[in-house]
């Protein structure tokens, strides 16, 4: 017996919107209602709620609960709960959330846990900058137009740079391969406006961003949320669903990077936090990475499931993009990755596809995407160095 | 009459900056360093990184080191000053001060689309019109591989 038993009983799915027509807070609430809908349980039945309430990168102007983040407490006021026994605003990423929850449960702190992610699609853009002064961190990297993606398309570069291989012609395979399983996930942005999947030529010829990483590497923004419901593996046996069992996790912290490269986003340490993460998941689960049989990984942009891959030990340093080829990470290849689409192929969610992916394939409900063998799924959040990693599986460990 | 034209985003300093800051309009590469153990610190910290020390300065360090990654920005520029000028490059340079001792640079003098690899060679140039530490490849006649 492994040491957790938790579980995933629930999941939920906002309308996904290109922008801020319907308030932030809205969507958070629809999300939730469906993934308590889902679990057969009812808004009085949370006790425990987790969220990161931040957007990807800081923007000039004025932050709103509810409208350019929703925070625990704003959600609680909304869904009319005047308190629960546990909460927690958790830093990082969803990943940390969902298994600070995890542990809330498992340690008794709470019964039915509620971790969502509402990400915000401001006009205009992330991250813009128009002052003529910037302070904080931002005086090192404004100065030199160095915005986001710049610092992801630093990882790929100098990845080409270090391993002599990682071609973009290579990594048509992966935002493809991508965006023809977003399609078939009911609720994805493309899914639900249409739109055909971009051919080889259009991914290598659609306009470069920031070199080598092109319009199409990169995730599109929206507006929505998607929820979660957590319980203890013995109660999800009267609720709803079939149970998306914990097996393992890991959310490290890191340590600062203390250089002027903001969130330590250097190649080096990358593999290094991928390192102790996967050392971690596979340690906790007591799992291999041969004893998987998909893995949904964290591609905010196409470069980091490389990262991913490379990391967990599903292939050498240097050999991600050689592993992409030829079907391998297909439904039906030997490692299928990013079957329910990614955040590149349903839209921008910060991992919540991942997650929702990974549970619905463990808990036999991802329909047409079923995979014939889904005992054991491995899903990761956010790039290594803000990642958390967690294995769901069919039956508990 | 034109619009008037974007001016380059310029650091708003602090106590914890303003030193550097200062030494970079007057043309020197000033990195704060801690007196009691020698270890370098960019950005600036209130205390040392290694040691806890607080008896910090600012010390001219060699102006040399490695691109350590680089890209050239073509869109998504989020400041209308860089919407004008793309493609340019971006580059984070490792100062051979200290490994891990990282800055950006705009690589001036390198040309569109020929951009450096990791490892490339480069010096300290000032950019006396804004104060804004840069870097230039310097002419090596091999350059060395990363790693």
């Amino acid at each position: 017996m492994g040491r957790h038993h938790a579980a995933v009983v629930g999941v939920g799915q906002s309308r996904l919107l290109r922008f801020d027509d319907v308030p932030l807070g809205v969507l958070a609430v629809e999300a939730t209602q469906a993934a308590l809908a889902d679990a057969g349980l009812a808004t009085g039945d949370l006790d425990g709620i987790a969220c990161i309430p931040r957007q990807p990168f800081d923007d000039e102007g004025s932050q709103r609960d509810g409208e350019h983040f929703v925070s625990t407490h704003l959600l609680l006021r909304l869904l009319s709960i005047e308190s629960t026994r546990w909460g927690a605003n958790v830093d990082i990423m969803l990943g940390h959330s969902l298994i600070e929850a995890v542990n809330a449960v498992e340690a008794g702190a709470c019964s039915h846990a509620l971790v969502f992610r509402a990400l915000h699609s401001p006009r205009g853009g992330y991250g813009r900058v128009t002052s003529l002064e910037v302070s904080g961190e931002r005086q090192f990297t404004a100065p030199y137009g160095r915005f986001p993606p710049a610092d992801f398309a630093q990882l790929w570069s100098r990845y080409q740079d270090v391993y002599s291989a990682g071609s973009r012609d290579q990594m048509a395979a992966l935002v493809l391969q991508s965006r023809v399983n977003g399609l078939r996930t009911p609720g994805g942005y493309w899914t639900v406006r249409g739109g055909a999947t971009p051919t080889r030529e259009e991914y290598l010829s659609t306009r470069m961003v920031s070199t080598p990483l092109g319009l199409l590497d990169c995730d599109l923004p929206v507006q929505g949320c998607t929820a979660f419901v957590v319980t203890t593996g013995d109660r999800a046996q009267d609720l709803r669903q079939p149970p998306a069992y914990v097996l393992g996790t890991a959310a490290p912290y890191f340590a600062e990077h203390g250089s002027v490269v903001p969130r330590g986003h250097t190649l080096d340490h990358h593999e290094r936090c991928g390192e102790i993460i996967a050392e971690h998941v596979w340690h906790d689960s007591g799992l291999r990475p041969g004893d998987v049989s998909a893995a949904n990984l964290y591609d905010g942009f196409s470069f980091i499931p490389i990262l991913w891959l490379e990391a967990l030990g599903f292939c050498a340093r240097g050999e991600g993009f050689d592993f992409i080829q030829d079907g391998r990470i297909a439904p039906t290849g030997a490692l299928p990755v990013n079957t329910g689409g990614g955040n590149l192929g349903v839209g921008r969610l910060h991992g919540a596809n991942q997650i929702a992916e990974s549970v619905l394939q463990v808990s036999g409900r991802a329909g047409e995407r079923q995979l014939y063998r889904a005992e054991a799924v491995i899903a990761t959040v956010g790039p290594p160095a803000r990642g958390a990693a967690i294995v769901f599986g069919s039956s508990p460990g | 009459m034109g619009a008037p034209q974007p001016g380059r985003p310029l650091p708003a300093a602090d106590d914890l900056t303003r030193p550097h800051w200062d030494a970079a309009r007057a043309g020197r590469l000033e990195v704060q360093r801690c007196h009691d153990c020698g270890l370098y610190a960019h950005p600036p910290t209130p205390c040392c990184h290694r040691c806890l020390g607080t008896d910090l300065g600012f010390e001219v360090v060699s102006g040399r080191g490695t691109v350590y990654s680089v890209t050239e920005t073509w869109s998504g520029a989020r400041h209308p000053y860089f919407a004008e000028r793309v493609p340019y490059p971006v580059a984070i340079i490792e100062l051979d001060d200290q490994p891990g001792l990282l800055m950006y640079s705009n690589l001036p003098g390198t040309a569109a689309g020929e951009l450096p690899r990791a490892g490339a060679v480069v010096h300290f140039v000032g950019d006396e019109a804004d104060g804004i530490p840069d870097f230039a490849v310097t002419d090596t006649p091999t350059s060395e591989a990363p790693h």
